[in-house]
């Protein structure tokens, strides 16, 4: 009898960590499909690029979409509905398991075993950057809308330069990664086929005459990069105004996480798996939707008791 | 179920929206934005 229990818990204990891998591996194949799909795009590979650039990468594509047509001016009504009619049905579901700078991070987070910890004082204040950035931009956007459409906003145009057209867009991490590298690469291979040897006098001409906004980009690029290896989902928490509009109305989402009381032991093993420090256990155990949770499930994967799911509407 | 409602007036906006870019053929524009959007990309190439 004893022996038969023995082997029954060596087989309950074989058993559990396949389970939990299982939807961890789902999200990361679902991120690696949008990722191609994304890519694809870029190189014009794909059929009906902006579709797939637009509709379909809303926690990215959309936000950049929105600040070009304010720039027309145009207003944007198909970025607006396709904001709000993924995040009030699926919640930041897209921060977790479409957007492809949110793929980054969690390959980069899997780079060192040990992450920084953030206190949870100055992650509350931190947390507040990104609020900050989305309403720099909106203001920016939005003013520039209404200024052209009074037929007064050539000169505040101008006085933006490349600002103008998409503020973000022209900083952000994810268009240096998908564009301007590759693109550079592209040029730089080009030139070396014509003149494969230049004195080192022209390198150096060649490297000041390199707009300053080209290096800005490389260093957001690499600070986005190195704080996703130390801190998990470093950009999405504390950065990305992408991220923080959503957060904003994904609180009114219809899809949430119910935390089953009768199971739920409070080991806290959801909130310490957590990358995006909800405090799981202090929100209501009905339904929660907090700002933060991008629905990635990893707390699913990580309770041992199942106490966790996802619940509609 | 304040929530709630707050999420159905907001659904019926985002629908509306879609309903009238769709109307005033704003769907049209997307290779255009999709282009200036690249292009943003590509400011600071030297």
């Amino acid at each position: 009898m004893a022996k038969k229990r023995v082997k029954k818990e060596g087989k309950e204990k074989k058993e559990t960590p396949k389970k939990r891998l299982k939807l961890r591996w789902l999200r990361l194949l679902s991120q690696l499909s949008f990722l191609t799909l994304f890519l694809l795009a870029l190189v014009n590979l794909a059929p009906l690029q902006p579709w797939i650039i637009v509709p379909v990468s809303p926690p990215y594509g959309a936000f950049s979409t929105l600040q070009a047509t304010l720039s027309t001016p145009i207003l944007p009504l198909l970025p607006i509905a396709s904001i709000l009619l993924f995040t009030i049905l699926l919640g930041r579901f897209l921060c977790g398991w479409v957007c492809p700078s949110g793929f980054i991070q969690d390959i980069l987070s899997e780079v060192k075993r040990k992450h920084t910890t953030i206190t949870p004082e100055t992650h509350s204040w931190m947390k507040n950057i990104k609020y900050l950035i989305l309403g720099a931009i909106l203001l920016v956007s939005c003013s520039l809308a209404l200024s052209l459409t009074l037929g007064m906003g050539d000169p505040y145009k101008r006085a933006l330069g490349v600002f103008s057209t998409a503020p973000y867009t022209t900083l952000s991490p994810e268009a240096t990664v998908f564009i301007l590298i590759p693109e550079s690469v592209k040029q730089l291979q080009q030139w070396m086929a014509t003149s494969p040897l230049i004195p080192l006098e022209q390198l150096w001409t060649i490297i000041l005459q390199i707009p300053p906004l080209f290096y800005i980009r490389m260093l957001i690029a690499a600070a986005f990069i190195i704080t996703s290896i130390y801190v998990p989902r470093f950009w999405c928490l504390y950065v990305c105004p992408v991220g923080a509009l959503m957060a904003i109305l994904s609180q009114f989402s219809l899809l949430g996480m119910k935390r089953d009381i009768t199971k739920c032991t409070r080991i806290r093993a959801c909130v310490e798996k957590c990358p995006m420090r909800v405090r799981i256990l202090d929100l209501p155990w009905e339904k929660f939707n907090d700002p933060e949770c991008t629905l990635c499930l990893d707390c699913v994967d990580a309770c041992p008791r199942k106490a966790l799911k996802p619940k509609f509407p | 179920m304040e929530r709630r409602v707050i999420a159905t007036v907001l659904l019926m906006f985002g629908l509306t929206s879609l309903a009238l870019a769709i109307y005033l053929n704003q769907l049209g524009l997307l290779e255009e934005i999709t282009t200036l959007l690249f292009n943003v990309g590509k400011t600071s190439l030297p």
